[in-house]
Protein backbone atom coordinates (compact mmCIF):
# COMPACT_ATOMS: atom_id res chain seq x y z
CA UNK A 1 0.00 0.00 0.00
CA UNK A 2 1.18 3.30 -0.94
CA UNK A 3 1.72 5.94 1.75
CA UNK A 4 -0.26 8.59 -0.21
CA UNK A 5 -3.56 10.58 1.01
CA UNK A 6 -6.55 10.94 -1.51
CA UNK A 7 -7.87 14.62 -0.63
CA UNK A 8 -10.92 13.95 -3.45
CA UNK A 9 -14.13 14.15 -1.33
CA UNK A 10 -17.72 15.08 -2.41
CA UNK A 11 -17.20 18.96 -0.46
CA UNK A 12 -17.12 21.30 -3.38
CA UNK A 13 -14.47 23.88 -2.53
CA UNK A 14 -14.10 27.85 -3.80
CA UNK A 15 -10.98 29.18 -3.35
CA UNK A 16 -11.05 32.67 -2.45
CA UNK A 17 -6.76 33.26 -2.54
CA UNK A 18 -5.09 31.96 -5.29
CA UNK A 19 -2.42 33.78 -7.25
CA UNK A 20 -1.58 34.05 -10.80
CA UNK A 21 1.38 35.72 -12.94
CA UNK A 22 4.89 36.35 -12.53
CA UNK A 23 6.35 36.47 -9.12
CA UNK A 24 9.45 38.13 -9.32
CA UNK A 25 10.79 37.30 -6.63
CA UNK A 26 10.71 33.47 -7.13
CA UNK A 27 10.28 31.48 -9.67
CA UNK A 28 8.79 28.88 -7.56
CA UNK A 29 5.64 31.30 -6.65
CA UNK A 30 5.67 32.16 -10.48
CA UNK A 31 2.47 30.69 -11.89
CA UNK A 32 2.53 32.14 -16.04
CA UNK A 33 -1.09 33.13 -17.06
CA UNK A 34 -0.72 30.60 -19.48
CA UNK A 35 -0.76 27.51 -17.29
CA UNK A 36 -3.90 28.30 -15.69
CA UNK A 37 -6.22 26.18 -17.42
CA UNK A 38 -4.02 23.36 -16.71
CA UNK A 39 -3.98 24.34 -12.51
CA UNK A 40 -7.25 24.71 -12.62
CA UNK A 41 -7.89 21.46 -14.40
CA UNK A 42 -5.31 19.90 -11.59
CA UNK A 43 -6.92 21.17 -8.72
CA UNK A 44 -10.30 20.32 -9.60
CA UNK A 45 -9.51 16.73 -10.43
CA UNK A 46 -7.61 16.30 -6.90
CA UNK A 47 -9.48 17.87 -4.69
CA UNK A 48 -12.59 19.21 -5.90
CA UNK A 49 -11.81 22.92 -6.41
CA UNK A 50 -14.75 24.13 -8.67
CA UNK A 51 -14.56 27.68 -8.18
CA UNK A 52 -11.56 30.27 -7.70
CA UNK A 53 -11.02 34.08 -7.19
CA UNK A 54 -8.07 35.31 -8.55
CA UNK A 55 -5.59 37.73 -7.40
CA UNK A 56 -2.85 38.58 -10.28
CA UNK A 57 0.76 38.95 -9.26
CA UNK A 58 1.14 41.81 -11.66
CA UNK A 59 -1.72 43.92 -9.32
CA UNK A 60 0.29 43.79 -6.38
CA UNK A 61 3.92 43.88 -7.10
CA UNK A 62 3.42 45.94 -10.68
CA UNK A 63 0.77 47.97 -11.05
CA UNK A 64 -2.71 47.65 -10.00
CA UNK A 65 -4.68 48.80 -12.88
CA UNK A 66 -2.01 46.47 -14.87
CA UNK A 67 -2.70 43.55 -13.09
CA UNK A 68 -6.70 44.34 -13.15
CA UNK A 69 -6.41 44.80 -16.98
CA UNK A 70 -4.24 41.39 -17.39
CA UNK A 71 -6.81 39.41 -14.96
CA UNK A 72 -9.60 41.47 -16.93
CA UNK A 73 -8.22 39.39 -20.01
CA UNK A 74 -8.02 35.92 -18.19
CA UNK A 75 -11.83 36.69 -17.13
CA UNK A 76 -12.98 37.21 -20.93
CA UNK A 77 -11.71 33.46 -21.90
CA UNK A 78 -13.73 30.54 -21.63
CA UNK A 79 -11.67 29.26 -18.82
CA UNK A 80 -13.70 31.59 -16.81
CA UNK A 81 -16.69 29.72 -17.66
CA UNK A 82 -15.57 26.32 -16.78
CA UNK A 83 -13.98 26.98 -13.63
CA UNK A 84 -16.32 29.30 -12.21
CA UNK A 85 -13.91 32.27 -12.07
CA UNK A 86 -13.71 35.29 -10.36
CA UNK A 87 -11.64 38.52 -10.19
CA UNK A 88 -9.90 40.19 -7.03
CA UNK A 89 -9.73 43.67 -8.20
CA UNK A 90 -6.75 45.30 -6.22
CA UNK A 91 -7.72 48.84 -5.31
CA UNK A 92 -6.11 51.36 -7.96
CA UNK A 93 -4.08 54.62 -7.29
CA UNK A 94 -5.68 56.65 -9.83
CA UNK A 95 -9.02 56.73 -7.45
CA UNK A 96 -7.32 58.68 -4.32
CA UNK A 97 -6.78 61.82 -6.67
CA UNK A 98 -10.15 60.94 -8.23
CA UNK A 99 -12.55 59.57 -5.98
CA UNK A 100 -15.49 60.48 -8.14
CA UNK A 101 -14.38 57.97 -10.61
CA UNK A 102 -14.31 54.52 -8.38
CA UNK A 103 -17.88 54.19 -8.70
CA UNK A 104 -17.56 53.72 -12.40
CA UNK A 105 -14.84 51.86 -12.26
CA UNK A 106 -16.09 49.37 -9.87
CA UNK A 107 -19.00 49.04 -11.77
CA UNK A 108 -16.93 48.63 -14.89
CA UNK A 109 -14.87 45.92 -13.10
CA UNK A 110 -17.50 43.46 -12.01
CA UNK A 111 -18.47 43.56 -15.77
CA UNK A 112 -15.62 41.95 -16.21
CA UNK A 113 -16.03 39.26 -13.56
CA UNK A 114 -14.52 40.91 -10.65
CA UNK A 115 -16.21 40.26 -7.50
CA UNK A 116 -14.29 41.77 -4.76
CA UNK A 117 -11.44 44.25 -3.74
CA UNK A 118 -8.26 43.81 -2.34
CA UNK A 119 -6.52 46.07 -0.33
CA UNK A 120 -2.71 46.64 -0.03
CA UNK A 121 -2.90 49.89 2.42
CA UNK A 122 1.07 48.79 4.02
CA UNK A 123 2.37 47.66 0.68
CA UNK A 124 0.91 50.38 -1.92
CA UNK A 125 0.95 53.22 1.09
CA UNK A 126 -2.53 54.47 1.45
CA UNK A 127 -5.12 54.70 3.89
CA UNK A 128 -7.82 51.96 5.28
CA UNK A 129 -9.21 53.77 8.50
CA UNK A 130 -12.59 54.89 8.06
CA UNK A 131 -11.59 59.06 7.95
CA UNK A 132 -9.03 58.32 4.63
CA UNK A 133 -11.20 55.70 3.30
CA UNK A 134 -14.56 57.08 3.50
CA UNK A 135 -15.41 57.48 0.23
CA UNK A 136 -14.94 54.35 -1.53
CA UNK A 137 -16.02 52.91 1.40
CA UNK A 138 -19.61 54.71 0.84
CA UNK A 139 -19.49 53.50 -2.73
CA UNK A 140 -18.73 49.55 -1.26
CA UNK A 141 -21.35 50.03 1.31
CA UNK A 142 -23.93 50.72 -1.26
CA UNK A 143 -22.92 47.59 -3.06
CA UNK A 144 -22.54 45.34 -0.76
CA UNK A 145 -19.02 45.14 -2.31
CA UNK A 146 -16.70 42.12 -0.73
CA UNK A 147 -13.27 43.66 0.59
CA UNK A 148 -10.14 41.37 1.40
CA UNK A 149 -7.18 42.78 3.53
CA UNK A 150 -4.20 40.75 4.98
CA UNK A 151 -3.11 40.98 8.56
CA UNK A 152 0.53 42.09 7.53
CA UNK A 153 -1.36 45.14 5.54
CA UNK A 154 -2.67 46.39 8.80
CA UNK A 155 0.31 45.56 10.47
CA UNK A 156 1.05 49.37 9.27
CA UNK A 157 4.45 49.32 11.34
CA UNK A 158 5.82 45.63 10.26
CA UNK A 159 5.99 44.51 13.81
CA UNK A 160 3.05 43.03 14.27
CA UNK A 161 1.35 45.81 16.00
CA UNK A 162 -1.80 45.21 13.39
CA UNK A 163 -4.19 47.80 13.88
CA UNK A 164 -7.49 45.95 14.80
CA UNK A 165 -9.87 48.82 16.12
CA UNK A 166 -9.30 50.47 12.43
CA UNK A 167 -10.90 47.48 10.59
CA UNK A 168 -13.68 46.82 13.70
CA UNK A 169 -14.64 50.52 13.36
CA UNK A 170 -14.66 50.00 9.24
CA UNK A 171 -16.97 47.07 9.23
CA UNK A 172 -19.09 48.78 12.11
CA UNK A 173 -19.91 52.20 9.93
CA UNK A 174 -20.32 50.11 6.73
CA UNK A 175 -22.00 46.63 7.42
CA UNK A 176 -22.89 46.33 4.53
CA UNK A 177 -19.54 45.57 3.07
CA UNK A 178 -18.12 41.89 3.95
CA UNK A 179 -14.79 42.03 5.15
CA UNK A 180 -12.39 39.44 4.44
CA UNK A 181 -9.58 39.26 7.08
CA UNK A 182 -6.81 37.17 4.94
CA UNK A 183 -4.01 35.84 7.28
CA UNK A 184 -1.54 36.86 4.83
CA UNK A 185 1.89 35.37 6.70
CA UNK A 186 0.84 36.14 9.89
CA UNK A 187 0.75 33.41 12.80
CA UNK A 188 -2.95 34.12 13.30
CA UNK A 189 -2.93 32.06 16.57
CA UNK A 190 -0.83 34.44 18.52
CA UNK A 191 -4.14 37.10 18.22
CA UNK A 192 -6.56 34.29 18.90
CA UNK A 193 -8.27 36.93 21.42
CA UNK A 194 -8.12 39.46 18.63
CA UNK A 195 -9.82 37.64 15.77
CA UNK A 196 -12.82 35.96 18.94
CA UNK A 197 -12.90 40.15 19.37
CA UNK A 198 -13.71 40.62 15.63
CA UNK A 199 -15.87 37.82 15.04
CA UNK A 200 -17.97 39.18 18.31
CA UNK A 201 -18.60 42.46 17.58
CA UNK A 202 -19.00 43.45 14.30
CA UNK A 203 -21.55 41.00 11.92
CA UNK A 204 -19.71 41.49 8.51
CA UNK A 205 -16.45 40.12 8.84
CA UNK A 206 -15.32 37.24 7.88
CA UNK A 207 -11.57 34.94 7.96
CA UNK A 208 -10.06 33.09 5.88
CA UNK A 209 -8.78 29.75 6.79
CA UNK A 210 -4.88 29.18 5.26
CA UNK A 211 -3.30 30.66 8.03
CA UNK A 212 -5.43 29.16 10.81
CA UNK A 213 -3.09 26.79 12.04
CA UNK A 214 -3.43 26.45 15.92
CA UNK A 215 -4.85 22.67 17.03
CA UNK A 216 -8.40 23.21 16.80
CA UNK A 217 -8.46 26.36 15.36
CA UNK A 218 -10.62 26.71 12.90
CA UNK A 219 -13.23 24.70 15.27
CA UNK A 220 -13.20 27.41 17.97
CA UNK A 221 -13.53 30.31 15.80
CA UNK A 222 -16.40 28.34 13.87
CA UNK A 223 -18.20 27.58 17.63
CA UNK A 224 -16.96 31.32 18.67
CA UNK A 225 -18.15 33.34 15.50
CA UNK A 226 -20.51 31.01 13.66
CA UNK A 227 -19.03 28.56 10.65
CA UNK A 228 -20.97 31.37 8.10
CA UNK A 229 -18.16 33.77 9.14
CA UNK A 230 -14.99 31.30 7.69
CA UNK A 231 -14.13 30.89 4.34
CA UNK A 232 -11.83 28.45 2.87
CA UNK A 233 -8.32 29.48 1.01
CA UNK A 234 -5.02 27.65 -0.05
CA UNK A 235 -3.11 30.62 -0.71
CA UNK A 236 -1.39 29.26 -3.86
CA UNK A 237 0.87 29.01 -4.50
CA UNK A 238 2.77 29.97 -1.07
CA UNK A 239 1.14 27.50 0.47
CA UNK A 240 0.51 23.80 -1.44
CA UNK A 241 -3.07 23.59 -1.62
CA UNK A 242 -2.88 20.13 -0.01
CA UNK A 243 -2.80 21.66 3.56
CA UNK A 244 -6.09 23.41 3.54
CA UNK A 245 -8.13 21.42 2.09
CA UNK A 246 -6.87 18.13 4.12
CA UNK A 247 -7.00 20.09 7.14
CA UNK A 248 -11.17 21.29 6.59
CA UNK A 249 -11.92 17.26 5.50
CA UNK A 250 -10.62 16.18 8.49
CA UNK A 251 -11.48 18.81 10.81
CA UNK A 252 -14.57 17.83 13.49
CA UNK A 253 -17.18 20.20 12.33
CA UNK A 254 -20.57 18.70 10.75
CA UNK A 255 -20.37 18.63 7.36
CA UNK A 256 -22.82 20.98 6.75
CA UNK A 257 -20.73 24.03 8.14
CA UNK A 258 -17.67 22.21 6.16
CA UNK A 259 -19.83 22.93 3.02
CA UNK A 260 -20.22 26.44 4.55
CA UNK A 261 -16.21 27.48 4.83
CA UNK A 262 -16.07 25.36 1.83
CA UNK A 263 -18.04 27.09 -0.44
CA UNK A 264 -21.52 27.98 0.61
CA UNK A 265 -20.38 31.23 2.51
CA UNK A 266 -18.70 32.80 -0.54
CA UNK A 267 -21.07 32.43 -2.78
CA UNK A 268 -23.90 34.08 -0.18
CA UNK A 269 -21.44 37.18 -0.57
CA UNK A 270 -21.55 36.91 -4.16
CA UNK A 271 -25.00 36.73 -4.39
CA UNK A 272 -25.70 40.07 -2.17
CA UNK A 273 -23.74 41.78 -4.17
CA UNK A 274 -26.29 44.89 -5.38
CA UNK A 275 -25.02 45.48 -8.54
CA UNK B 1 -11.57 5.72 10.93
CA UNK B 2 -10.25 8.70 9.54
CA UNK B 3 -8.26 8.11 5.90
CA UNK B 4 -5.19 9.91 7.56
CA UNK B 5 -5.10 7.51 10.45
CA UNK B 6 -6.40 4.84 8.05
CA UNK B 7 -2.94 5.74 5.85
CA UNK B 8 -1.07 5.25 9.07
CA UNK B 9 -2.33 2.45 10.61
CA UNK B 10 1.20 0.33 10.42
CA UNK B 11 3.41 3.10 10.22
CA UNK B 12 5.38 4.09 13.48
CA UNK B 13 4.29 7.55 13.94
CA UNK B 14 6.30 9.98 16.36
CA UNK B 15 5.73 13.47 16.84
CA UNK B 16 9.64 14.46 18.16
CA UNK B 17 8.02 18.12 19.13
CA UNK B 18 5.10 19.07 21.14
CA UNK B 19 4.55 21.16 23.66
CA UNK B 20 2.11 20.63 27.31
CA UNK B 21 0.75 23.25 29.01
CA UNK B 22 0.23 27.25 28.32
CA UNK B 23 1.73 30.36 27.33
CA UNK B 24 0.55 33.77 28.69
CA UNK B 25 0.72 35.67 25.46
CA UNK B 26 -1.43 32.63 23.69
CA UNK B 27 -5.15 31.82 24.17
CA UNK B 28 -6.04 28.49 22.38
CA UNK B 29 -9.37 27.10 23.66
CA UNK B 30 -8.11 23.78 22.48
CA UNK B 31 -4.90 23.64 23.47
CA UNK B 32 -5.14 21.83 26.85
CA UNK B 33 -3.23 18.48 27.16
CA UNK B 34 -5.96 16.50 26.64
CA UNK B 35 -7.20 17.75 23.62
CA UNK B 36 -3.60 17.43 22.35
CA UNK B 37 -2.97 14.09 23.22
CA UNK B 38 -6.93 12.88 21.92
CA UNK B 39 -6.51 14.80 18.39
CA UNK B 40 -2.70 13.25 17.79
CA UNK B 41 -4.04 9.73 18.37
CA UNK B 42 -7.25 10.48 16.22
CA UNK B 43 -4.90 10.92 13.45
CA UNK B 44 -2.59 7.84 13.62
CA UNK B 45 0.37 9.45 15.67
CA UNK B 46 1.64 6.41 17.96
CA UNK B 47 4.24 8.17 20.28
CA UNK B 48 4.87 11.74 20.99
CA UNK B 49 7.85 13.47 22.59
CA UNK B 50 7.24 16.65 24.70
CA UNK B 51 8.66 19.44 26.69
CA UNK B 52 6.55 21.60 28.82
CA UNK B 53 6.13 25.32 28.59
CA UNK B 54 5.94 25.45 31.94
CA UNK B 55 9.96 24.12 31.93
CA UNK B 56 10.62 27.27 29.44
CA UNK B 57 9.51 29.54 32.19
CA UNK B 58 9.53 27.68 35.59
CA UNK B 59 12.31 24.79 35.93
CA UNK B 60 10.20 23.20 39.11
CA UNK B 61 6.55 23.34 38.03
CA UNK B 62 7.48 22.97 34.19
CA UNK B 63 9.29 19.97 35.79
CA UNK B 64 6.21 18.67 37.68
CA UNK B 65 3.74 19.21 35.22
CA UNK B 66 5.89 17.23 32.49
CA UNK B 67 6.14 14.39 35.14
CA UNK B 68 2.75 14.47 35.69
CA UNK B 69 1.58 14.13 32.38
CA UNK B 70 4.33 11.43 31.42
CA UNK B 71 2.37 9.51 34.26
CA UNK B 72 -1.17 10.44 32.79
CA UNK B 73 0.24 9.31 29.23
CA UNK B 74 2.58 6.73 29.90
CA UNK B 75 2.67 4.28 27.39
CA UNK B 76 2.42 7.27 24.83
CA UNK B 77 4.38 10.69 25.65
CA UNK B 78 8.36 10.83 25.95
CA UNK B 79 9.53 13.71 27.66
CA UNK B 80 12.44 16.43 27.57
CA UNK B 81 13.83 18.39 30.04
CA UNK B 82 14.65 22.39 29.50
CA UNK B 83 17.81 23.57 30.20
CA UNK B 84 18.00 27.04 31.09
CA UNK B 85 20.89 29.00 30.86
CA UNK B 86 19.97 31.55 33.36
CA UNK B 87 19.77 29.36 35.93
CA UNK B 88 22.80 26.97 35.27
CA UNK B 89 23.45 25.25 38.21
CA UNK B 90 19.87 24.72 38.68
CA UNK B 91 19.19 23.07 35.16
CA UNK B 92 22.39 21.36 35.44
CA UNK B 93 21.50 19.51 38.92
CA UNK B 94 18.07 18.99 37.32
CA UNK B 95 19.56 16.69 34.64
CA UNK B 96 21.80 15.04 36.89
CA UNK B 97 18.85 13.93 39.17
CA UNK B 98 15.89 13.21 36.61
CA UNK B 99 17.56 12.65 33.68
CA UNK B 100 17.56 8.75 34.30
CA UNK B 101 13.51 9.33 35.09
CA UNK B 102 11.53 6.44 33.26
CA UNK B 103 10.51 8.63 29.98
CA UNK B 104 12.40 11.19 29.88
CA UNK B 105 14.78 11.41 26.87
CA UNK B 106 16.52 13.91 25.89
CA UNK B 107 16.84 18.13 26.83
CA UNK B 108 15.23 20.95 24.92
CA UNK B 109 17.01 24.42 24.44
CA UNK B 110 15.80 27.62 23.49
CA UNK B 111 18.04 30.04 23.23
CA UNK B 112 15.95 33.13 22.07
CA UNK B 113 13.44 32.48 24.46
CA UNK B 114 16.24 32.38 27.50
CA UNK B 115 18.31 35.54 25.28
CA UNK B 116 21.32 33.48 25.45
CA UNK B 117 23.65 32.79 22.71
CA UNK B 118 24.37 29.20 22.85
CA UNK B 119 28.01 29.93 22.64
CA UNK B 120 27.86 31.84 25.78
CA UNK B 121 29.89 30.62 28.92
CA UNK B 122 26.35 29.52 30.72
CA UNK B 123 25.82 27.14 28.13
CA UNK B 124 29.50 25.59 28.64
CA UNK B 125 29.29 22.76 30.90
CA UNK B 126 25.74 21.57 29.38
CA UNK B 127 27.69 20.88 26.10
CA UNK B 128 29.91 18.84 27.75
CA UNK B 129 27.44 16.83 29.75
CA UNK B 130 25.26 16.53 26.81
CA UNK B 131 28.28 14.69 24.66
CA UNK B 132 29.86 12.92 27.51
CA UNK B 133 26.01 11.30 28.55
CA UNK B 134 24.82 11.53 24.86
CA UNK B 135 21.50 13.15 25.51
CA UNK B 136 20.25 14.06 22.35
CA UNK B 137 19.41 17.79 22.68
CA UNK B 138 16.80 19.76 20.79
CA UNK B 139 17.20 23.57 19.95
CA UNK B 140 15.03 26.28 19.09
CA UNK B 141 16.55 27.58 15.60
CA UNK B 142 15.37 30.88 13.55
CA UNK B 143 16.32 32.74 11.01
CA UNK B 144 17.38 36.31 12.58
CA UNK B 145 16.51 38.19 10.31
CA UNK B 146 12.93 38.49 11.25
CA UNK B 147 11.24 41.33 13.27
CA UNK B 148 11.12 39.56 16.68
CA UNK B 149 15.00 40.20 17.23
CA UNK B 150 15.48 37.78 19.96
CA UNK B 151 15.98 35.20 16.97
CA UNK B 152 19.42 36.42 17.04
CA UNK B 153 19.90 34.15 19.97
CA UNK B 154 18.74 31.14 17.91
CA UNK B 155 20.71 31.74 14.39
CA UNK B 156 21.26 27.71 13.42
CA UNK B 157 24.73 28.90 12.32
CA UNK B 158 25.09 29.86 16.24
CA UNK B 159 25.88 25.76 16.61
CA UNK B 160 28.50 25.76 14.59
CA UNK B 161 31.23 26.52 17.14
CA UNK B 162 29.59 24.21 19.75
CA UNK B 163 29.08 21.31 17.16
CA UNK B 164 32.95 21.76 15.76
CA UNK B 165 33.77 21.55 19.69
CA UNK B 166 31.76 18.34 20.37
CA UNK B 167 31.65 16.41 17.60
CA UNK B 168 29.81 13.16 19.36
CA UNK B 169 27.08 16.05 20.36
CA UNK B 170 23.57 14.59 19.08
CA UNK B 171 22.14 18.13 18.11
CA UNK B 172 18.57 18.44 16.33
CA UNK B 173 17.54 21.83 14.65
CA UNK B 174 13.99 22.59 15.21
CA UNK B 175 11.90 24.14 12.05
CA UNK B 176 15.10 24.16 10.13
CA UNK B 177 15.65 28.19 10.47
CA UNK B 178 12.25 29.01 10.50
CA UNK B 179 12.31 31.19 7.57
CA UNK B 180 13.45 32.33 4.38
CA UNK B 181 16.50 31.04 2.86
CA UNK B 182 17.81 29.92 6.56
CA UNK B 183 15.50 27.09 5.64
CA UNK B 184 17.71 25.81 2.87
CA UNK B 185 21.17 27.08 4.24
CA UNK B 186 20.63 24.65 7.09
CA UNK B 187 21.16 21.81 5.08
CA UNK B 188 24.75 22.46 4.59
CA UNK B 189 24.79 22.03 8.41
CA UNK B 190 23.61 18.60 8.09
CA UNK B 191 25.23 17.82 4.95
CA UNK B 192 28.78 18.50 6.95
CA UNK B 193 28.04 17.63 10.40
CA UNK B 194 26.98 14.05 11.02
CA UNK B 195 25.46 13.96 14.60
CA UNK B 196 23.05 17.26 13.27
CA UNK B 197 19.35 16.40 12.49
CA UNK B 198 16.55 18.92 11.85
CA UNK B 199 12.86 18.83 12.03
CA UNK B 200 10.23 21.07 10.69
CA UNK B 201 7.90 21.45 13.09
CA UNK B 202 6.21 24.97 13.67
CA UNK B 203 4.76 27.03 10.76
CA UNK B 204 7.28 25.87 8.10
CA UNK B 205 5.17 24.68 5.04
CA UNK B 206 7.77 25.85 2.12
CA UNK B 207 6.51 23.87 -0.92
CA UNK B 208 8.63 21.86 -2.24
CA UNK B 209 11.25 22.30 0.86
CA UNK B 210 10.85 18.61 2.22
CA UNK B 211 11.78 16.83 -1.14
CA UNK B 212 14.74 19.28 -1.49
CA UNK B 213 16.31 18.33 1.51
CA UNK B 214 15.76 14.81 0.51
CA UNK B 215 17.59 15.20 -2.53
CA UNK B 216 20.77 17.18 -0.67
CA UNK B 217 20.89 14.57 2.55
CA UNK B 218 18.27 11.67 2.07
CA UNK B 219 16.00 11.41 4.50
CA UNK B 220 17.64 9.85 7.83
CA UNK B 221 17.86 12.99 9.15
CA UNK B 222 14.73 14.34 9.12
CA UNK B 223 12.51 14.20 12.20
CA UNK B 224 8.65 14.64 12.29
CA UNK B 225 7.48 17.18 14.75
CA UNK B 226 4.40 19.41 14.93
CA UNK B 227 5.01 21.66 17.01
CA UNK B 228 1.20 21.29 18.53
CA UNK B 229 -0.76 23.17 20.28
CA UNK B 230 0.91 26.18 18.22
CA UNK B 231 0.53 24.11 14.90
CA UNK B 232 -2.28 21.35 14.43
CA UNK B 233 -1.34 17.82 13.50
CA UNK B 234 -3.56 17.69 9.97
CA UNK B 235 -1.38 19.70 8.27
CA UNK B 236 1.87 18.05 9.00
CA UNK B 237 0.36 14.66 8.56
CA UNK B 238 -1.39 15.89 5.20
CA UNK B 239 1.75 17.77 3.83
CA UNK B 240 4.33 14.44 4.56
CA UNK B 241 1.13 12.28 3.00
CA UNK B 242 1.35 14.89 -0.22
CA UNK B 243 5.10 14.92 -0.52
CA UNK B 244 6.87 13.21 -3.77
CA UNK B 245 8.97 11.13 -1.69
CA UNK B 246 8.91 7.48 -1.62
CA UNK B 247 7.08 5.51 0.99
CA UNK B 248 10.19 4.70 3.00
CA UNK B 249 11.23 8.16 3.02
CA UNK B 250 8.29 9.09 4.67
CA UNK B 251 8.32 6.34 6.97
CA UNK B 252 11.86 7.23 7.93
CA UNK B 253 10.49 10.94 8.82
CA UNK B 254 7.56 10.17 10.16
CA UNK B 255 8.76 7.94 13.13
CA UNK B 256 12.01 5.88 12.44
CA UNK B 257 14.69 8.19 12.50
CA UNK B 258 13.80 9.38 15.61
CA UNK B 259 12.91 5.84 17.02
CA UNK B 260 16.50 5.46 16.29
CA UNK B 261 18.42 8.68 18.01
CA UNK B 262 16.32 8.86 21.20
CA UNK B 263 15.57 4.69 21.25
CA UNK B 264 12.02 4.39 21.85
Amino acid sequence: MSLKIDLKTDIEFYDINFWIGENHLSKKFTMPDAHLTKILEERKDKFNITGTLITHYNSYFYYPRTGNDILSGLLSESVAEDFDLAGMMVMEQEYFCEPEGFKKGLLSRYDQGFKAIRLFPRSHKYPFEVSGFRRFYEILDHYSFPVMISLDEIDITGNKNIEWERILEAANKYNNIPIIIDGGASKELMFNNFLFSLLKNSQNIYLNTHNLLAIDQIEDLARIGGADRLLFDSNFPYYETHLSIGRLTNSSLAKEDKGKIANLNIQNIFKGIKI
Amino acid sequence: MNEIKRQLNNVKVIDSHLHLGYLSSLSMPGGDDSNIISILKEFGVKKAIVSHHGSLSTIKYGNEKLFEALTLYQDFLYGLLVFNPNFEDESLNMIDEFYTRENIIGIKIHPSWHVCYPADKKYKRFWAIAEERQIPVLTHTWNPNVANKAQKFSDPFNFEEIIKRHPELKLILAHAGGRGEYLYKVIDLLEKYPNVYVDFAGDIFEPGLIEAYIERIGSKKIFFGTDMPWIDVRYYLVNILSAEITDRDKENILGLNAAGLYGI
